[in-house]
Formats: structure tokens, C-alpha cells, sequence
């Protein structure tokens, strides 16, 4: 099958994007060039040749770059050549693919275009990735979801010309379709913004562009690619609600607002010759500050919490306007499936299903084959599709601030899902905006496709533990201080400065002056007493938070648990997603009766624990999540012995 | 106290411990290393306190101490690490048991083993022994089988390949 190219608007694109490199560069010159007193005519020159200069290079660059790069999708894999520099040419087998992700700026959604990632497994590094940079909108498109279904390469490829023989214009991947590519183009970008839509409508404009493309190829039947999405409906799970964004301020990063903003307005403003740390600014300042600290310094803390909120509100919307979260099935049953040519219909989802899952796993009824997908972004419209054979799981966090307002987040617990790009605010996994609990809940039900079992509480002896923790970390330190007090007025410390202990720092007659007054005597109590007033009581709560958050569950399907004092983690783990036990018992658990059982999975963390849970509990729970794995090594003793064998 | 290994009375479940052992020639080679470690840092404290030091008589017991402790560790730490470090390899799942202050029990099935690796390093030859490090899709970390007898290690990493390759799919 033949090599097919980047869309040339690429060009286009990085005309625009480098003009964000020209308005500094002309504003450094027409600062430096005031200076040496040039006319503003010769300025302007000067400036308009060297924008017109980068804007050729970067151009050129690209020129180079859309020479080099081919991709092609053949039946088994996913092929791409690339770099400018030094060539490669990587090749992934399409079962491989697991994840798809789609991004768009405000720029590229102009020209109607999309970067297409698409990720591969692996943990997390770049290799794991392919970038196709950029691909129309609806090529774009069609491509996520044949790589996503088990739909042959050539129904995708059907699609195209030059497949079917136009040589002649090879340069555009799709040519010919370019009239009727513009509007499906912007009707799919209204579908990324997402106002409310029915399903129906959804649906077939989700299919628009790709009947269009095929209408305007016209060269071959497009065998196999009406199942992709024509009959199905999609299933709209959540879509964003604007009372939402009262949960966007709850997080740290509220209170570091100011300091993000000036970090953020630092670096244009030194471009312009402004300097913002300079010691005369700091001096002036400090000077207001110290002035009348009373009004200043809660005016101070005030505007940078606005700052902090306004800035997390902004972020919110720009992150999450146009979200929804979706489910496309999977394709139907084979008999609806067989296409003309059967040879090319695809293996059963069942057959591309990860093998070996433990017998265990097949207990939810419902088919896994559909895919999941995230649509979200004001600006630059992101979209992440995964595949359900995929996903082991999912996270519901309810970080501090963000469980004492009410709310939660999802997060997909999935294998082959990347790092957080570059710039990118949300977590790759994140399936929804912060949002309220109930709400949250119902989405991690559904897409853990069962409801999740309530978490059952630890054994008392787990918050005994907690709580002793606590009391050591805070009473320890709040001891050794007081003992240090208590050393200091005995007269141990003038002692030590008079017989040269510490260096000559401590030798002058100011620093004796001062600890024979007491002074130092008294600080020391001082922050004795506040570690007792302050870190105690902060420790004790932690500690209680930490327990009452622990908790355990075994649903039909997966495998729950709870914990985190601060951040607090409810993982619900495919028990088809585990890939071994790993269980630990420190000497003071071996001494309360409790064991630490950790779920090793080839997904998200590669581990989720359930901590100190009763030692019986445990060892069943485990027994009981993965029947038959670790049953052989298990010893039961007295009435129950027997028991629980599922 | 209901320590999952000891006898519990009613209703207890325990993890039991794994049948096998390392090879007992694993208790000198751990010494060995422990030794390496060992020996010179006793050496460096005795060296330092009679170089440069006044001998103080209060020092050089602390110091004898230090020196005692170091070398004792490293003569019963690798006894302990015998005792508790256990294996089994069933057709159906690796099961490997160490630690000694905190006891760790990991269970890999056969269906989910990806790779399966012998090492041995130059001193280890030596002894005659080998290491087999099963890896799993878990970025959770290997399950290492150590100090095993190098013709034992091979047998069994042969073993292990032969029925992971015998299971199709990524195990993930």
C-alpha cells in the first residue's frame, strides 16, 4: 500500500505560529535600533526583513520536514518515516495501538487541522509514541477510528485516491475531496465545542466528514467502514455543566496565584525592558509593605488569592469548555458484521482481548469492546480515545481542598497511556473536570462498567497506628526542644561558647549577651510549644483522615480500594488487570495484625495497595480477586477452613 | 499478635511459607559480600581513631563497638536472609518470600511472565551460583529468585521460558 503525506497546510500553520517568534525578535531590534537614534523608516526595514527572514526559515524547515515524513496503515501496522535530521522509520503492529489522541490548537483548528498521537504502551517513554504533525480534521478522524476498531486497514485507506491510483497529484493526501473537506472540517470542529446535541444528530455528524470523503473518492465502495459508527449511536456519559467551575479554585494552586502570574508576565516584561526584580523595585516594595503592614499585607494576600482563583477559573475553562466524555461501542455481532469480502472482516473483539486473564474475569456480562473518549477544550481542542480492552480500571481522587467543597475527579487507570504533554494542564488520564462527588461517582460506575462496591473499614488497630505515628512525629521533636530549654538555662550553651565548641560565630559578646538574657531560652520553648499547639493537632487530624479514608471492596469485576489522608484515592482495579500479588507485613503490621496487599498491574501506577487491612481480610481478599492464584499458597486454619473458595 | 506464618487459632488464614531454599553455598557468598562492605569500613574507623585521634579511652570503646557491630552484622545478617528468603515455582505461579524486619511475599501466575532472565556475576560464578529475575508487565518491579545453584537456575529459567512462550499475548 502506498505512502501517504502530512496535509501541506501544515505550511500555512507554521507561517502563523512563527510569527510568535517575530513579534519579540522585531520588538528587541526596534528597542535596540531606537537607541542608535535610526529613522523609524530603516527601523521598519530592518524589521520587516528580518520577520520576513524567520518566517522563510521556519517555512523552509517545514518544506523539509513534510518532504521526509510518510506514513502508511497497512492491515498488521502503523508505519511512519520522519526526521529531517536523522531518518527513521518505526513500525508499530496495530494491536499494539492503544490509545489516540487528537490536539488542536487555535491555529491549527483554523486551517482544520489536528495532531494525531497515538500511543502504543510501553512505560511512558517518547518511543511509545507516534505524532502525525498535521493531518486534516477528517482524515484525522477516520483514522482514529479505524486504529481503534478492529476494522481492516483498507476500509480506511478505501478512502483514499491515491490508494486507488492518482499518482499524479500524490502530493495531497486527499485530493479531490478538498471542497466538501472544508465543511466537514467545521462541523466537526462544532462537534469538538460541543453545545448540546442529541445522540442521533452526534452521530451522523461524527460520520459526516468520513461519508463525504468516501462520496468524493468515489473510486471504491467503502467496504467496511459504514459499521464504524453510521448504525451505532454514541453514548454521551458526561458533558459539561457550568456550575462545575465553582470546584476549579479548590486547589493549591489558588494560593500561588500572584507568584504565577508574575512568573508568567516575567519574561515579556523583560523583553520590554521592564525589570521586575531589580533591587530598587524590591526596596520599593518592601518599603510599602513595611509601611503600614496592617492594610498592606492583607491587601497583598487578597489580591493574590483573586489572582490565584481568577487564574485557576480561566485555566478550567479553557481546559475543560466543550467536554464531554463518550462511549462508542464497539463493533456489533459478527453476522451484521460480514461485509462482501469476509476475508478482510475483522477478528472478533473477543480474539484481540489480552489473553490469559484469570477465569475469574468474565463475570460482568457486558461486552468490553467499545471506546472511550475525552473531548475537551476551549482554545486548543484536545480529544484522547481508548480503547476499552484497554482500561483496568479507574481512580476517582478527591485531593483536600476538593473533598471539603464537595467534589471529585476521574482518572482512567490504562495501560499505554503517556506522560503528561509538554505545557499540558490536566493529567492524560483524566476522564473528568473536578466535579460533584455523586456526580463523579456515577461516571467512575460507568465506566468501570459495574457499580462499585461501598469500601469496608480497616481494623481499629490501622488508626492506633496512624494516630501513634502522629503522636511520635510531632511529640518527638517537641521533646528534644524542650530538652535543649532545659540545657540552655542549666547553662549548658554559654558553657560550650565559652570552651570553643561552636565556631566563631557564636564567640562574640552579642551572642552571649543574648543567651544569658534568656532570650534564646525562650525561643527555644516557643517553638517547642508550637510544635505541640500546631504540627500535634495537624498530625492527629491527618492521621484520623488517613484512617477514615482506608477501606476495601470486591465487585463483580474489580477490585476496590481506598486511601490517602491528604490526596484520597478510591482505585477501582480489573481484577482481569492483575498481574500478581505482592504482599508486605512491616515488624510493627506483623505486631497488630494487619498486611499491606499490593495489586501489581501492568496499567497506571503498576501497583495499587490496599493498606493495612486485617491479615486474614487481606490474604481472602486477595484469594478472593484473582480466584486460584494464590489459593496453593494459603493455609486455613480452624472453622473456616474451606470457606470463600469461590 | 496474628503474624500470618505462625499458627493463629481459629478461622486464620496464612500465607505458608515457599518450599525451597537458596543454596546453602548462597550463605557464604552473602557473607562474602557482606564482608567486602564490612571490612574495610571497621578498618577505617579502628585506622582513624588510632591515627588521628588522643585515645581516648571512652572513643575506643565506641569505636570497638562500631567495629564489632559492623563484623557481626555482616556474619548473621546473611544467616537470617537464608532462613527467611524462600521460593516455589508451581505450574502455575512464581511465589517468592524475603525480608526479615519486614516480610515481603510476592505471587507472579505463569500467564503474565514476560521475561525471564539468569545472572551471574564474577564472584557469584565463584560460588557456583545464579540469580533468575522473573519481570512481569508491572512496572511494580522483577521478582528475583537469588542464590540459586547455577545448574538449578538454568534448569528452572528454562522452564519458565518454555511456558511463557507456550501462552500467546502480551500479558499485559
Amino acid at each position: 500500500m502506498s505512502w501517504r503525506r502530512l496535509t501541506r497546510r501544515s505550511l500555512a500553520v507554521s507561517a502563523v505560529l512563527s510569527l510568535g517568534v517575530v513579534v519579540p525578535v522585531d520588538v528587541v531590534v526596534v528597542r535596540v535600533l531606537r537607541g542608535l537614534d535610526w529613522t523609524w523608516g530603516a527601523i521598519a526595514a530592518v524589521a520587516a526583513v528580518g520577520a520576513a527572514l524567520i518566517v522563510a526559515g521556519v517555512v523552509a524547515y517545514d518544506v523539509t520536514r513534510l518532504r521526509v515524513t510518510r506514513w502508511r496503515l497497512t492491515r498488521e501496522r502503523l508505519e511512519l518515516r520522519s526526521g529531517v535530521v536523522s531518518r527513521q522509520h518505526r513500525s508499530v503492529p496495530r494491536d499494539r495501538i492503544r490509545s489516540v489522541d487528537l490536539r488542536a490548537d487555535l491555529v491549527r483548528r483554523a486551517f482544520g487541522l489536528t495532531v494525531v498521537k497515538i500511543g502504543t504502551g510501553g512505560h511512558g517513554d517518547e518511543s511509545a509514541e507516534l505524532t502525525l504533525d498535521p493531518l486534516p480534521v477528517a482524515e484525522a478522524e477516520a483514522l482514529r477510528r479505524v486504529l481503534l476498531s478492529d476494522a481492516p486497514a483498507d476500509a480506511f485507506l478505501a478512502e483514499d485516491p491515491v490508494v486507488a491510483g492518482a499518482p499524479s497529484r500524490g502530493d495531497e493526501p486527499v485530493p479531490g475531496s478538498e471542497t466538501s473537506r472544508g465543511s466537514g472540517t467545521s462541523r466537526v470542529d462544532e462537534a469538538f465545542l460541543g453545545s448540546g446535541r442529541s445522540r442521533e444528530t452526534e452521530a451522523s455528524r461524527r460520520n459526516g466528514p468520513a461519508q463525504r470523503d468516501e462520496a468524493a473518492s468515489g473510486h471504491r465502495p467503502a467496504r467496511g467502514d459504514e459499521p464504524l459508527g453510521a448504525a451505532r449511536a454514541v453514548e454521551v456519559v458526561a458533558r459539561l455543566r457550568w456550575p462545575w467551575v465553582r470546584y476549579a479554585p479548590l486547589t493549591v494552586w489558588s494560593f500561588a496565584g500572584a507568584a504565577l502570574v508574575l512568573g508568567a508576565l516575567y519574561k515579556p516584561l523583560d523583553a520590554l525592558g521592564v525589570e521586575v526584580f531589580s533591587g530598587e523595585t524590591a526596596a520599593l516594595v518592601w518599603g510599602w509593605l513595611t509601611e503600614r503592614p496592617w492594610v498592606t499585607i492583607p491587601v497583598v494576600v487578597a489580591g493574590n488569592v483573586v489572582a490565584g482563583v481568577t487564574g485557576a477559573v480561566l485555566l478550567f475553562v479553557e481546559s475543560w469548555g466543550g467536554y464531554r466524555l463518550e462511549r462508542e461501542p464497539g463493533r456489533p455481532a459478527a453476522p451484521a458484521d460480514a461485509g462482501p469480502d469476509t476475508d478482510s472482516s475483522p477478528a472478533t473483539p473477543h480474539a484481540a482481548r489480552p489473553h490469559g486473564r484469570p477465569a475469574g474475569s468474565h463475570e460482568g456480562p457486558a461486552p468490553r469492546d467499545g471506546r472511550w473518549r475525552v473531548r475537551r477544550g476551549l482554545l486548543t481542542s484536545r480529544s484522547l480515545s481508548l480503547d476499552e480492552l484497554r482500561l483496568r480500571g479507574v481512580e476517582l481522587r478527591e485531593p483536600l481542598l476538593l473533598r471539603l467543597g464537595g467534589g471529585a475527579r476521574v482518572k482512567a487507570v490504562a495501560t499505554g497511556l503517556g506522560k503528561a504533554q509538554e505545557g499540558e494542564t490536566e493529567d492524560v488520564a483524566a476522564l473528568t473536570p473536578p466535579l460533584p462527588r455523586a456526580e463523579a461517582a456515577r461516571i467512575a460506575a460507568r465506566v468501570a462498567g459495574e457499580r462499585l462496591p461501598e469500601p469496608v473499614p480497616h481494623p481499629a488497630a490501622a488508626r492506633r497506628r496512624r494516630v501513634r505515628r502522629a503522636l511520635i512525629a510531632a511529640v518527638a521533636p517537641a521533646v528534644a526542644l524542650a530538652a535543649t530549654a532545659t540545657w540552655i538555662r542549666n547553662g549548658g550553651a554559654e558553657a560550650w561558647t565559652r570552651g570553643g565548641g561552636p565556631g566563631a560565630w557564636a564567640r562574640t559578646d552579642d551572642v552571649r549577651a543574648w543567651i544569658r538574657d534568656g532570650a534564646l531560652e525562650a525561643w527555644v520553648w516557643g517553638a517547642a510549644a508550637a510544635v505541640l499547639l500546631l504540627v500535634l493537632p495537624l498530625a492527629l487530624l491527618a492521621a484520623l483522615a488517613g484512617y477514615r479514608s482506608l477501606g476495601h471492596g470486591l465487585g463483580g469485576r474489580h477490585l476496590v480500594s481506598r486511601s490517602g489522608a491528604v490526596v484520597r484515592r478510591t482505585v477501582a482495579l480489573d481484577r482481569g488487570g492483575i498481574v500478581g500479588w505482592t504482599i508486605t507485613q512491616s515488624y510493627v503490621q506483623r505486631r497488630a495484625g494487619l498486611l499491606t496487599v499490593s495489586a501489581t498491574t501492568a496499567a497506571g501506577d503498576g501497583h495499587y495497595d490496599v493498606l493495612d487491612v486485617g491479615g486474614d481480610t487481606g490474604l481472602e481478599l486477595a484469594a478472593h480477586a484473582v480466584p486460584g492464584l494464590l489459593d496453593p499458597f494459603l493455609v486455613r486454619r480452624g472453622p473456616r477452613t474451606g470457606t470463600g473458595r469461590g | 499478635m496474628r503474624a500470618p506464618d505462625a499458627g493463629d487459632g481459629a478461622g486464620g488464614v496464612a500465607l505458608r511459607p515457599p518450599r525451597h531454599q537458596a543454596d546453602p553455598r548462597a550463605v557464604a557468598w552473602w557473607t562474602a559480600q557482606a564482608l567486602i562492605l564490612a571490612v574495610p569500613v571497621a578498618g577505617a574507623a579502628v585506622a582513624a581513631y588510632w591515627l588521628f585521634t588522643g585515645h581516648p579511652v571512652w572513643l575506643g570503646v565506641l569505636v570497638a563497638g562500631f567495629a564489632v557491630c559492623c563484623l557481626a552484622l555482616a556474619l548473621a545478617g546473611p544467616r537470617a536472609s537464608y532462613r527467611v528468603e524462600r521460593w516455589e515455582v508451581t505450574d502455575d505461579a512464581v511465589y517468592t518470600r524475603k525480608g526479615w524486619l519486614t516480610h515481603t511475599w510476592r505471587v507472579a501466575p505463569m500467564s503474565r511472565i514476560q521475561t525471564v532472565d539468569t545472572a551471574r556475576g564474577p564472584v557469584q560464578r565463584l560460588f557456583g551460583l545464579a540469580d533468575v529475575t522473573v519481570t512481569t508487565a508491572s512496572a511494580a518491579g522483577p521478582i528475583t529468585i537469588e542464590g540459586l545453584d547455577h545448574e538449578l537456575a538454568a534448569e528452572l529459567a528454562a522452564r519458565l521460558t518454555a511456558i511463557t512462550q507456550a501462552t500467546p499475548g502480551d500479558a499485559t
